[in-house]
């Protein structure tokens, strides 16, 4: 009788009080800040703990569309970070996500620049990553070092705030939500983004890794920088097909 | 509808897929699989050179390996070289360009039988005979048949090489088979000096003709001219594509006798001590269907060397007779060919005298023979044949000319005996 009244309890509960609320207020009891990553109008990035376990996950609160983020929710791929939960808001959402240990590509790029041999290693493992991505129909849309985590030997590409699924009938973009200098000229109205907008964004990503410049002020010398040109070309036709080919070049 | 944690039992929004209680997920996440690239590009472009080269070395090794020609059993192939491209073919001596893949012949029950076969190698360009040229690129040539459905049948080749038979063929080979109702599938190999090997086939089918024999116990034959009658009656009536043996009695038949309807046998008696004898003189004028007409066992008996022991425009095989007191004994004539071994000839004026043209041999040995006391025992006229004539074991003695040739008829006689 208890179990069944406390079924009840339960049931009348998440019928009122929807999961953004409840993964909101359980948060906010069960787990405490650490760090606020980033902060923005559209939103911001915290890293927080269990306090219970001690885990440490990310929760990224935004504005905007989460398809990406719920797409992400079912699969499992060693170069994108686990999403552990995604919860929609009346204003924005929220996402619980696997926390990465390690340092950013910006950061480590600031330091100094990568090798041709890193550089081909981290962005075959992005590749990797992308192609889960892309066969889920998204595009990353902010490829960027700031968004390239590297933690021991993996490359893990992460914040799909700028994530769209990628739809045939779209004729353009609706949003302008790339980062500049890292965003395909199609994703400002030219075209609609597609996957070979992402390849774009690692064509640039891989000419700052060697050379800490874009493209436009120094060009990266040799295969790579070849590898830089295709992905790059204002042309999307002439890109780099998919990511794999991009691989295959690698 | 409940749902709760399945670590920590905590209860959970029916779209929960992660438990914040226990920081667990709740949810069955799939193993993204990342194909592992191929390299196509690269492989190309290191690859594709690679793959030229090799494409060219196996294009060479395959030009230059042996090849297999086979005619499928067209009694025809045609092999090309360096030098041209040629047709081969199996076919009879005067078909030169169309091949033969099916042979068929008739045949009398038990009978042996032989009949050339050649091989021929024209030119395609212009038909011209390529047999020399060609033959000094071929390193063998072998002919041999499988085995014949009735198996106690023979069916054989003889060994494929050039022959006087027909000079215009690469090779001839004698088909030998023993008449059944038969067939056997043989196969021509020619292996060329380099590798190359090329296979003709053809089929021989042997058909058994029927047999008809008239025996004296049946039929009126007693005398020269009930002979002739029960000839001519059996020249009207009985079955064309039938062999006609007469087996005839130990009587003397005075009176001449035509074979001119169908071709006969006529088989002297071998029972007892008596034979057969004619004392007129045997006119064989007919050879339908080229069809042989055999004679045996009989002795031709003349008289004064006046008349002619038998004239034949017909193809004849004598087997086992005599020929005594005739002016000529034998005497072919016109588009014929005779043969005869194991015979006698003896007080003739002219024991055998070959006056035919155009002959179609069906018999090129004459052996076991004897020639005694003859004005001359061999008189060759006519027409030369192709083919080397020889008399092996054949007995020469006493003879006012043992052989007059006339007409420079090749002869063998490295195996007669002259005594």
């Amino acid at each position: 009788m208890i179990k069944q009244y406390a079924g009840c309890i339960v049931k009348r509960f998440f019928e009122v009080i929807p999961i953004y609320t409840w993964l909101s207020q359980t948060i906010q009891a069960e787990y405490e800040e650490i760090a606020l990553l980033k902060e923005s109008p559209r939103g911001s990035v915290r890293s927080i703990r269990h306090k219970a376990t001690g885990r440490q996950f990310i929760l990224r609160r935004f504005a905007g569309n989460p398809e990406v983020y719920q797409k992400l929710l079912e699969v499992s791929c060693p170069n994108l970070p686990a999403v552990y939960e995604v919860a929609v808001g009346e204003t924005d959402n929220l996402v619980l996500e696997e926390f990465i240990q390690g340092d950013t590509l910006g950061f480590l790029l600031g330091e100094s620049l990568f090798t041709p041999e890193e550089t081909r290693r981290i962005v075959k493992q992005l590749c990797r990553g992308l192609w889960v991505l892309h066969s889920l129909t998204a595009v990353h849309r902010d490829i960027k070092p700031e968004n390239v985590i590297l933690r021991g030997s993996d490359a893990i590409l992460i914040d799909f705030d700028a994530a769209r699924l990628h739809k045939e009938t779209h004729d353009t973009d609706t949003q302008i939500l790339g980062t500049t200098g890292f965003a395909a000229p199609e994703q400002y109205g030219l075209s609609q983004s597609d996957l070979r907008t992402d390849i774009y964004s690692l064509g640039i990503l891989i000419n700052v890794m060697l050379t800490g410049e874009h493209p436009s002020k120094k060009q990266a010398e040799g295969k790579l920088g070849r590898v830089v040109e295709r992905c790059t070309h204002v042309n999307p036709e002439k890109r780099y097909k998919n990511v794999l080919r991009l691989m295959e070049e690698l | 509808m409940e749902k709760r944690c399945p670590h920590c039992g905590a209860p959970l929004p029916q779209e929960a897929a992660f438990c914040p209680h226990c920081a667990q997920s709740v949810n069955r996440r799939v193993q993204a699989k990342v194909p592992v690239p191929f390299p196509w590009r690269k492989a190309l472009h290191f690859g594709l050179p690679v793959l030229v080269i090799l494409g060219l070395l196996l294009g060479r090794y395959l030009a230059t390996r042996p090849r297999i020609y086979d005619d499928g059993g067209t009694a025809t192939v045609t092999y090309t070289d360096r030098d041209g491209s040629y047709q081969l073919l199996l076919s009879w001596s005067n078909t030169r360009f169309t091949p033969a893949p099916t042979l068929h012949q008739n045949a009398e029950e038990n009978g042996e039988y032989r009949f050339p076969i050649c091989l021929f190698i024209n030119y395609t360009e212009n038909d011209a005979n390529a047999a020399n040229t060609f033959l000094g690129k071929v390193e063998s040539v072998t002919a041999q048949f499988g085995l014949p459905e009735d198996e106690d049948g023979y069916i054989t080749y003889t060994d494929p090489a050039p022959h006087g038979y027909c000079p215009e063929a690469a090779m001839v080979s004698f088909v030998d088979f023993l008449g059944r109702d038969n067939q056997a599938q043989g196969t021509w190999t020619i292996t060329m000096k380099n590798g190359d090997v090329i296979r003709l086939h053809q089929t021989l089918e042997v058909h058994l003709i029927r047999t008809l024999d008239y025996y004296p116990e049946d039929y009126a034959m007693g005398t020269a001219g009930e002979l002739q009658a029960l000839i001519d009656e059996i020249g009207e009536t009985a079955d064309p594509s039938a062999v006609v043996n007469i087996h005839l009695p130990a009587v003397t038949y005075e009176g001449e006798l035509t074979i001119g309807k169908r071709p006969v046998n006529l088989l002297g008696s071998t029972e007892g001590e008596e034979r057969t004898v004619f004392t007129g003189t045997l006119r064989i004028t007919t050879g339908a269907n080229g069809r042989i007409n055999e004679i045996s066992d009989i002795d031709f008996v003349g008289s004064g060397r006046e008349n002619v022991g038998i004239t034949a425009a017909a193809r004849v095989h004598l087997m086992g007779c005599t020929f005594t007191g005739w002016r000529t004994a034998v005497l072919p004539h016109g588009y014929s060919w005779l043969n005869f071994r194991y015979c006698a000839f003896m007080d003739n004026e002219v024991g055998f005298h070959f006056n035919a043209s155009q002959s179609n041999v069906t018999h090129s040995q004459f052996d076991g023979n004897r020639f005694t006391e003859n004005g001359t025992a061999i008189l060759w006229e006519g027409t030369p044949v192709d083919i080397a004539i020889s008399f092996p074991e054949s007995v020469f003695a006493h003879n006012g000319a043992d052989i007059d040739n006339r007409s420079g008829q090749s002869i063998d006689i490295s195996q007669a005996v002259f005594e």
